[in-house]
């Protein structure tokens, strides 16, 4: 019982109580836009206006392109599909290596670092000791 | 909660097949990518039990250290959270499928759709860096527990030839 209260109950709760934070965030944050926006349209003169508030005020009007236009107006497509799995994949291969050599030259530079701190006078290559002929 | 390796590995593996076709709705339609969502928040739930006692860890000891390579794994992986949480949300606000489901009817917003697709592609470069941060980790364990079994099933079905020719 300690031990699902620790593991699972807890966890859970916090994981919650954050969720409904952010979610509150969110919510907040799109409903006050939008109070906001009406507020503006009420103002009068209308010297800026947002075209993406006045649009989530409106709420009959025809479907737009871009996101909508995207996802909705066309059905699933394995061909499609599996060409955004393949570009997905390519975005994240680039970004694991950019990072995984950023993380190199990182620990590249440190070792060089630590090498000039331990040797603060290197001997030098041409100034070896004298040889006998 | 602390699962072992190989356990964390294959649900890992699962959450990002399942976060590929999320990332793709072309793939399996609308009706399906919104479900999956909602699936899939219960995976990212599962997935922060599974690491909870390193969450704890860390959230202690995050102000004690001045520098360490946690913090910014904690960092990306809070960013993470927050991107995903605001895409699932996003999405549910917009969705067609689960909310008729469920019985709720909203009216077109474009702000959500607008969150939902910034937060979408923000969480794709999110779990670029999520993956590299853990890249030595996936590797190894991917290594040890799928590529390791996989190698031995072949050379054990592969006999000797001396022991053929003993049994004979």
């Amino acid at each position: 019982m300690k031990k699902f209260l620790k593991f699972i109950a807890w966890p859970l709760l916090v994981l919650s109580v954050i969720v409904a934070l952010f979610g509150a965030g969110w919510w907040w944050g799109a409903t006050h836009t939008q109070a906001f926006a009406g507020m503006a349209r009420g103002g009068g003169d209308g010297e800026f206006r947002r075209p993406a508030f006045d649009a989530g005020r409106q709420p009959f009007q025809p479907r737009p392109e871009g996101f909508e236009g995207r996802e909705r107006g066309r059905g699933p497509s394995l061909l499609r599909g599996l060409g955004g799995v393949f570009g997905s994949l390519i975005k994240l291969s680039v970004i694991v290596v950019l990072v995984l050599l950023a993380q190199r030259g990182l620990t590249w530079f440190e070792n060089w670092r630590a090498k000039r701190k331990t040797s603060p006078n290197p001997p030098t290559s041409g100034n070896s000791a004298p040889q006998s002929e | 909660m602390s699962a072992s390796s190989k356990t964390n590995l294959f649900f890992d593996l699962l959450i990002f097949a399942a976060f590929l076709a999320i990332a793709t709705p072309d793939l399996t339609g609308l009706p399906i990518h919104e479900w999956l969502g909602v699936a899939f928040l219960a995976a990212l739930l599962t997935h922060l039990l599974l690491h909870w006692a390193w969450i704890v860890n860390v959230t202690v000891s995050f102000f004690k250290k001045l520098w360490h390579s946690s913090r910014l794994n904690y960092l990306v992986n809070l960013i993470f959270l927050v991107l995903m949480t605001g895409s699932l949300l996003s999405g549910l606000m917009i969705s067609e499928s689960v909310l008729a489901f469920l019985g709720i009817s909203l009216p077109r917003n474009e702000i959500w759709q607008g969150l939902h697709r910034a937060t979408s592609d923000a969480a794709v470069l999110a779990l670029g860096l999520h993956l590299a941060l853990h890249w030595k980790w996936i590797v190894s364990n991917f290594r040890r527990y799928a590529v390791q079994p996989v190698a031995a099933l072949f050379q054990r079905e592969r006999p000797a030839a001396g022991s053929i020719a003993n049994i004979e």
